[in-house]
């Protein structure tokens, strides 16, 4: 584990939850590569050898419900009333997006009831 | 005499792909990606179109069940109440075969709009209710979320459609 990254749980380690959307599993589907490039611990470790800071768990944990929370909004009300009202020139790709909801909708799920 | 949705959208598919698609220049990426996820969207509804209404019926069976439990945690033997009503239409619909899905949606629309009302409402109430209450809505998300992932898997957006039932499996 990397230099200051305590962001185990009691149930599945954080480091090891996948985001959903942002990503792929590698060739044989064991490992979650952030962005398709690396997997999360060495993504955590590599931003701290670089940046010289600390990853705080409890910060990037709230941060992590924030952004499924923001994605939700944005592809199941903002992309919405984008397609509705015929606002954009890649409306049918808007509309797609809604596919991405659920998704992410699981991962805020997984956060969440490691708290609640 | 039969309906013929699915099969016409298979022509619509087919015509797109095999006449309209020739004759996109091949210089306008943007209607070319256009025409592809068009033809995507097409093959999707195909697949779904089916289970509409099983849908429907999931959505308010969820939220009518959840509206129960966020009832009873936060007032008990109120059934006169705003919810109590909305969920008494609700199973009203769901008891009714032959219930159109607009129907269904909107019941469901009713109920998610008073269960709201009512969570909002106790924002600053008791913390324990508060606990027991954001619990019952993660219990009531999970069934729903699955739904959700399994309903747009041929999308194509998740990350492990392996762990995941079928979707007629999930809508009961």
């Amino acid at each position: 584990m990397a230099r200051g990254v305590t962001i185990n749980t009691p149930s599945t380690p954080a480091v090891e939850r996948p985001q959903g959307t942002f990503g792929h599993y590698n060739e044989d589907g064991s490992r979650y590569l952030v962005c398709g490039l690396v997997p999360l611990d060495e993504f955590y470790s590599r931003y701290e050898e670089a940046s010289g800071l600390t990853v705080d768990a409890e910060r990037l944990d709230y941060y992590r419900i924030l952004n499924c929370y923001q994605i939700i909004a944005t592809v199941v009300g903002s992309a919405y009333r984008v397609v509705r009202l015929g606002k954009s020139h890649q409306d049918i790709l808007l509309a797609r997006v809604k596919g991405m909801a659920a998704a992410v909708a699981d991962e805020m799920l997984t956060l969440l009831r490691e708290r609640i | 005499m039969a309906d013929h949705t699915v099969n016409t959208l298979g022509a619509a598919m087919k015509a797109l792909t095999d006449v309209v698609a020739g004759a996109v220049a091949e210089d306008d990426p943007l209607a070319k990606e256009q025409l592809a996820l068009v033809v995507a969207y097409l093959d999707f509804v195909r697949q779904r179109l089916d289970l509409r209404h099983a849908r429907a019926r999931f959505e308010l069976r969820n939220a009518v069940d959840l509206s129960v439990v966020v009832s009873a945690i936060t007032d008990p033997g109120d059934e006169t109440g705003v919810l109590g009503q909305s969920v008494e239409r609700g199973e009203r619909s769901l008891a009714d075969p032959g219930a159109l899905d607009k129907e269904l949606d909107d019941r469901r629309c009713a109920v998610e709009a008073a269960l709201r009302e009512t969570i909002r409402a106790m924002a600053h109430g008791d913390p324990d209710v508060r606990r027991r209450v954001e619990r019952a809505v993660l219990d009531a998300s999970e069934p729903r979320v699955k739904m959700e992932r399994a309903w747009y898997l041929p999308l194509g957006f998740d990350q492990r459609p392996q762990e995941l039932p079928p979707l007629v499996e999930l809508l009961g």
